[in-house]
C-alpha cells in the first residue's frame, strides 16, 4: 500500500486501540510534533462520527418497519388501543 | 436498503430477544411515562425509537452487561432522553439505581455540521459509506465484504476501505468549518 494509506491504517489502529503500548506512545508523540497527522486523526475520528450517524439512521428505518409491523397488525389491535388510550386525555 | 439484523447477542441477554417482542414489551411503559409527562404519541414514538437505537448500540459493545431486563433498560434510556430532549430537571423524574447509571452517547444528537456532512456523503460518497459501514458497524469479515462488493480478493477489499477513508476525508476536510481551532 502507498504511504498515505499506511498512515490511515495506523490511525485506524490507534483509534481502535489496537496498537501495542510502545507504538501507541510513539503515535501520540508523533501527533504532538506532526500537524498533518494530528489533522488526519481528527478527520478520521470525524468520519467515525458520521458513520455512527449513518448507522443510527439505518437502524431507525428498520425500527420504523417494526413499528408498522407491530402497531398496525390486525391481531395487535388490543396493543394499539392500549398505547393510544394513554394519550386520549392529552389530546 | 439492506436489512439490519436485530438479533440481540445471547451473551448479553442470556437469550435472543427479537426486537418485535421487545417493541411490544417496552413501548407501553414508555408511552405511559411520556403521557404522564404530558407528551404526545409522536413524542413517545420518537423517544422510544431513539431508546431502541441506543439499546442496540449498547448490546453491540462486548463489555456491556445488562443488569436488568431489556425492557426496563429501554425505559431507563427513554427517561434519560426525555430529560435531555426537553431539558427537564432530574428532580422531576424518579430514576432507580440502574436507570441512574445509564449513559447516553455524547454524540447522539449530532451537530448541524455532522448532519450536513452525512447528507452530502449520501449523495457524493454512498458506495464508500456503505463499504465502511459494512466494516465498522455490520462487522462483516473481509471475505463477506469481498463477496458483497465484488472485489477480487480480500486484500483489495481492505485496500479499498483505506482508499474510501482517504476519499471521504478529503470531502470532510473541505467542509468542516473551523476545524483548525482544534489544532491551534
Amino acid at each position: 500500500m502507498r504511504t498515505s494509506l499506511n498512515e490511515i491504517q495506523q490511525i485506524e489502529k490507534y483509534i481502535h486501540r489496537e496498537l501495542p503500548t510502545e507504538d501507541n506512545l510513539l503515535f501520540e508523540a508523533k501527533t504532538i510534533i506532526n500537524t498533518s497527522l494530528r489533522r488526519n486523526l481528527f478527520l478520521q475520528n470525524k468520519i467515525h462520527e458520521i458513520l455512527r450517524l449513518y448507522h443510527r439512521a439505518k437502524l431507525k428505518n428498520e425500527i420504523e418497519k417494526i413499528h408498522d409491523r407491530v402497531f398496525h397488525k390486525p391481531t395487535n389491535a388490543a396493543f394499539r388501543k392500549n398505547i393510544l388510550q394513554f394519550f386520549n386525555s392529552n389530546l | 436498503m439492506e436489512t439490519v439484523e436485530f438479533g440481540i447477542r445471547k451473551k448479553t441477554l442470556g437469550t435472543t430477544v427479537s426486537f418485535d417482542e421487545l417493541y411490544k414489551e417496552a413501548f407501553p411503559p414508555v408511552a405511559s411515562f411520556v403521557s404522564k409527562m404530558s407528551g404526545s404519541f409522536q413524542d413517545a414514538k420518537d423517544i422510544f425509537h431513539d431508546a431502541l437505537v441506543i439499546f442496540h448500540e449498547k448490546t453491540e459493545d462486548e463489555s456491556f452487561v445488562l443488569s436488568t431486563s431489556a425492557e426496563a433498560y429501554v425505559v431507563g434510556i427513554a427517561k434519560h432522553l426525555w430529560l435531555k430532549k426537553f431539558k427537564r430537571s432530574k428532580l422531576t423524574i424518579s430514576l432507580d439505581a440502574v436507570e441512574a447509571s445509564i449513559v447516553i452517547p455524547e454524540d447522539y444528537y449530532p451537530t448541524i455540521n455532522t448532519n450536513r456532512l452525512l447528507q452530502l456523503l449520501e449523495v457524493a460518497g454512498k458506495k464508500c459509506l456503505d463499504l465502511l459501514h459494512s466494516f465498522y458497524h455490520e462487522k462483516l469479515s473481509a471475505e463477506e465484504i469481498k463477496n458483497r462488493f465484488g472485489f477480487k480478493t480480500e486484500h483489495s477489499a481492505s485496500v479499498q476501505k483505506y482508499k474510501c477513508i482517504e476519499k471521504i476525508r478529503e470531502t470532510v476536510q473541505q467542509k468542516v468549518i473551523n476545524y483548525e481551532n482544534f489544532f491551534e
